[in-house]
């Protein structure tokens, strides 16, 4: 078995292994963002605030607009009643029908602030009296049947509960009312099926199916859900006319510049078992994916376009299809310089970093491997592509340009030096994301009716068990309205600690000792036992957000951010302590940030090393100079324009390095004047453009930084690549020569 | 049909009581006329009242007390015996006052059927509050004009409507009985005794 054939089924076993790996294992692809946030150190806090947000990712809210109550209200019900199917409103009778008999058990512990302030002062001639009126009222004023609940005890919990009412709106017939001046407002929480936070297309379905209903003038959809939907289509509608864009220009260039779509052909299956291998990889070592680490490693892959375009321009009519040593030395030079730039992703020890690690790096090696083992068989079979007679003409035109060699080093310099002293950053996630006008007002409004225009401050309380967090929750929220705090969420308020429970069980039934004649209940003589935050969650309730405010070890308490002057006087507890995720987000994507930099700056010193043990310091100078410029300049270009540097400007440098490495090694590698070489740079230079360039058009901004930052440092790489050509000719010949 | 329900509204108090659902007819009648006519004119109507209310668990409350109605305002009823207590509605809420006047609480009944039906009431039948309670109940609005009785059936629509039913019985132009069944509340009778109707509304407002 000669050398070819060892390669061939080499190949062939790294392929089916990977199709294998696939079958066995099956494809993981996670789409949701929230897997990518980091976890945190600290677990409870983290992860309940984790929990809140996949928790606010299913709530979507409905808020209409209107001149009279009785026309919000209408339309409410409407709506409510066309709602599609796996949708449900949060706060319909029937969920509240559903709590209702859940706390039934319950009722004569449960009780809210204004019966228990009530019994606590002993005024019991009023609940005596608000009893009767309850019994003998006319129309039912109770949620339970009156001789069940006479007092309205269960009732009041219910109804004043901070979770059911939400914050100055109040809840009728299933509907939160509330008026801002002379705007009515209705409010209609609804939450999407559990699957809508794990799929992004359940949540498309369910999303436009409410967006149907919602169309009447009046009605505005907000909520983390409409976020993502809008968010979703607008950049799949954009990148899929721009990957069309890209495609035909690819397509044109192929035919323009081969005559034929053979050679696109060959590339398009090259790159299909690339990436079956890299994710193949990917699921091997990673157990799964992530839909951003495939999406961005897939664009890596896309490197090893410009190896194919190499050989093709390389050997274009010749019936030799061996590739030649000094094409074989800058391929393998090529794809060494992009496996040492992606392989510094592990150590930044990111699980989606490392993801785009392996399906980069087995990508590229496996696309490489598919070169050198069937080009050459797939060459000599077919009629060799040749090249239009004008795109040798651009090629030799393309030749003719030169740069001295220090130019790329003085741009790099500049850019470095603009870059220090100018640039701005920002690590803020949620300055990456521009929402619709129409979509921010409706936040707005909303935020405005409940109280939350300034956010939220976050509490963390914690606690050895769910009594004591409960507990302590229940002497915060004292000190709270001390404070001057009036309207708070916490567990604490929907399900009290035990001890309350077993205290307010004794409040009541003194009550109706006293009261045993006016007012007979059937009462049982022996506290039944606590209710849990956990028993609650078990109920198909309008508190399903409960289970973000209380886990193991902790508790949140979520205050109106207009009161945050007002938390500076509380008393200071050492179980106690106010969490800001964002913060917490920023400072991680900062960490990030500035880690990749750091790495990106080892690679470029690990590449200037790899270059001189293979070519001599002076030539890996000018092989890396174009590099280095295009990288510097996408910092300097943002200093320059005021942009500010985000983590994903930074991520696209290594795309930078990656391609910009090839066209300068290739460059470097070929003698001054070689026409095939130039052509062979300019189209690879204008293959990856018209792919990576176009994103710069899109209106998401992660896409848009990547775009504005390749097509940049791109240019830049291309435009100065001249000044390293022929800088390793000679000794990449005194190596030949040594080696025979 | 007509003769079924009269006769079920006048003969079978105690079994309307007791819990059984009447009979309603299938076919609506509804004679809106004769009610809109008898509202225009009793616009403004006092009476004293005994209820008798048997509740889900089987016990009997019984009170007593004093209505009034006007057109255009609301309706008031005052509770004297076991408690005193005065009850308001309009179409758009309840309050309830307690004997000395305090206001105990005060529930909005924008969109809720018992707000439609005192909406109703209190404007003439509209025919856009009609429209409204058609959507919550069926109705049959049934004149015999030589007994001079008139009733009003309301069935609701839904199972999750609270108020199962309601009876409106008028004799000689005179409020004359209302029977209900609450889910929370049980079967309620309510008897109008010393009726006496009023052409002029007061323009002062209702006196707790």
């Amino acid at each position: 078995m000669n050398g070819d054939m060892l390669k061939r089924a080499f190949a062939c076993i790294i392929f089916l292994a990977a199709v294998a790996v696939l079958l066995l294992r099956g494809v993981h692809v996670h789409t949701s963002l929230y897997d990518l946030l980091p976890t945190g150190g600290d677990s409870g806090a983290t992860q309940l605030l984790e929990r809140m947000a996949r928790t606010s990712s299913r709530q979507v809210n409905v808020l209409i607009k209107g001149a009279s109550e009785q026309e919000v209200l209408e339309q409410a019900r409407k709506l409510s009643a066309s709602l599609p199917e796996g949708v449900r409103p949060i706060t319909d009778q029937s969920s509240l029908g559903r709590v209702c008999e859940f706390l039934r058990p319950y009722r004569f512990q449960l009780l809210s602030p204004r019966h228990r302030s009530a019994l606590q002062q002993g005024d019991s001639q009023s609940l005596c009296d608000e009893a009767l009126a309850n019994l003998y009222s006319f129309v039912p004023l109770s949620l339970y049947p009156v001789d069940e609940d006479p007092y309205g005890f269960a009732t009041s919990f219910l109804l004043e509960n901070p979770l059911v009412r939400q914050n100055g709106f109040e809840p009728r017939d299933g509907v939160l009312l509330t008026r801002r001046g002379d705007v009515h407002y209705a409010y209609l929480p609804l939450l999407l099926p559990e699957t809508a936070a794990d799929s992004l297309e359940v949540l498309q379905t369910h999303m436009a199916a409410i967006a149907a209903v919602c169309q009447e003038e009046g009605v505005m959809l907000c909520g983390t859900p409409v976020h993502t939907w809008r968010a979703s289509s607008s950049s799949q509608q954009a990148m899929g006319i721009l990957s069309i864009l890209s495609l035909v220009i690819v397509v044109a260039l192929f035919l323009w510049v081969f005559s034929s779509v053979r050679g696109m052909l060959i590339m398009s299956m090259t790159l299909g078992a690339a990436g079956v291998v890299a994710l193949g990889a990917a699921v091997l070592i990673h157990g799964s994916v992530h839909i951003l680490s495939l999406v961005f490693g897939c664009s890596l892959v896309g490197i090893s376009t410009d190896y194919v375009v190499h050989y093709l321009v390389g050997h274009h009519g010749e019936r030799d299809a061996e590739i030649s040593p000094a094409l074989r030395r800058s391929l393998l030079l090529g794809l060494l310089t992009s496996t040492i730039g992606y392989a510094t992703f592990y150590v930044a020890q990111v699980d989606l970093l490392g993801q785009i690690a392996t399906v980069s790096i087995a990508g590229l090696a496996a696309s490489m491997l598919f070169i050198f083992a069937f080009y050459p068989l797939i060459y000599r079979r077919s009629i060799p592509i040749k090249l239009v007679p004008g795109s040798l003409k651009l090629g030799e035109v393309a030749a003719r340009w030169r740069m001295p060699a220090w130019l790329p080093w003085c741009v790099a310099s500049g850019a470095f030096i603009v870059a220090v002293f100018q640039l701005p950053v920002c690590d803020d996630l949620r300055s990456f994301y521009r929402p619709e006008p129409a979509l921010l007002q409706a936040e707005k409004e909303l935020a405005q009716l409940n109280g939350m225009e300034q956010g939220v401050v976050t509490l963390v309380v914690r606690g050895a068990d769910t009594e004591e967090i409960l507990q302590r929750q229940e002497k915060l929220g004292a000190e709270l309205r001390e404070a001057g705090v009036p309207f708070y969420t916490s567990a604490s308020a929907i399900v009290p600690s035990a001890a309350r429970q077993k205290e307010n069980f004794e409040l009541v039934k003194n009550l109706v000792a006293a009261y045993a004649e006016d007012v007979p209940v059937e009462m049982p003589d022996t506290w039944p036992g606590p209710l849990l935050p956990e028993h609650l969650l078990r109920a198909d309730s309008p508190f399903v957000s409960l289970g973000s405010l209380w886990g193991e070890g902790c508790g949140l308490v979520l205050v109106p951010g207009k009161y945050e002057s007002q938390l500076e006087s509380l008393p200071q507890h050492p179980w106690l302590e106010q969490a800001d995720r964002f913060a917490e987000l920023q400072n991680q994507v900062r960490q990030w940030r500035v880690q990749l930099m750091v790495l990106m700056g080892v690679v470029l010193a690990l590449v200037l090393t790899v270059l001189s043990i293979s070519f001599g310091v002076r030539s890996a100078l000018r092989t890396c100079g174009p590099v280095f410029a295009g990288v510097l300049c996408v910092f300097g270009g943002l200093a320059l324009f005021g942009v500010p540097l985000t983590l994903f400007h930074v991520l696209a440098c290594y795309l930078v390095l990656g391609l910009g490495c090839d066209y300068a090694i290739f460059r470097a590698t070929h003698e001054l004047g070689s026409s095939i070489t130039a052509l062979a740079v300019l189209i690879s230079f204008l293959t990856s453009w018209s792919v990576f360039g176009v994103l710069a058009f899109t209106n998401f901004s992660v896409t848009q930084d990547m775009g504005i930052a390749v097509s940049l440092g791109l240019t830049v790489a291309y435009v100065l690549s001249p000044a390293a050509t022929g800088a390793a000719v000679r000794p990449c010949k005194a190596l030949c020569e040594s080696r025979k | 049909m007509k003769r079924i329900i009269i006769t079920l509204a006048l003969l079978c108090h105690s079994a309307i009581a007791s819990g059984a659902m009447p009979e309603f007819p299938v076919n609506k009648v509804t004679d809106y006329p004769a009610l809109q006519m008898w509202i225009k004119q009793a616009p403004h109507t006092t009476a004293a009242f005994t209820m008798e209310r048997t509740m889900p668990s089987g016990r009997i409350l019984k009170s007593r007390g004093s209505f009034e109605y006007r057109l255009g305002q609301g309706m008031m009823w005052r509770t004297s015996h076991p408690v005193r207590n005065a009850m308001l509605i309009t179409p758009a809420a309840l309050t309830v006052y307690d004997a000395k006047g305090r206001e105990l609480r005060r529930t909005d009944l924008q969109g809720v059927p018992s707000g439609r039906i005192t909406g109703a009431f209190t404007q003439q039948m509209d025919p856009a509050f009609l429209k409204q309670m058609e959507r919550i109940f069926d109705i049959t609005c049934r004149a015999d004009v030589q007994k001079h009785v008139l009733v009003l059936g309301l069935k609701a629509r839904h199972e999750s409507n609270d108020l199962r039913w309601m009876l409106l019985v008028i004799r000689k132009g005179e409020l004359n009985n209302v029977y209900y069944e609450s889910g929370r509340q049980g079967v309620t009778k309510v008897t109008f005794t010393n009726v006496r109707n009023g052409e002029k509304v007061p323009e002062s407002p209702f006196e707790l």
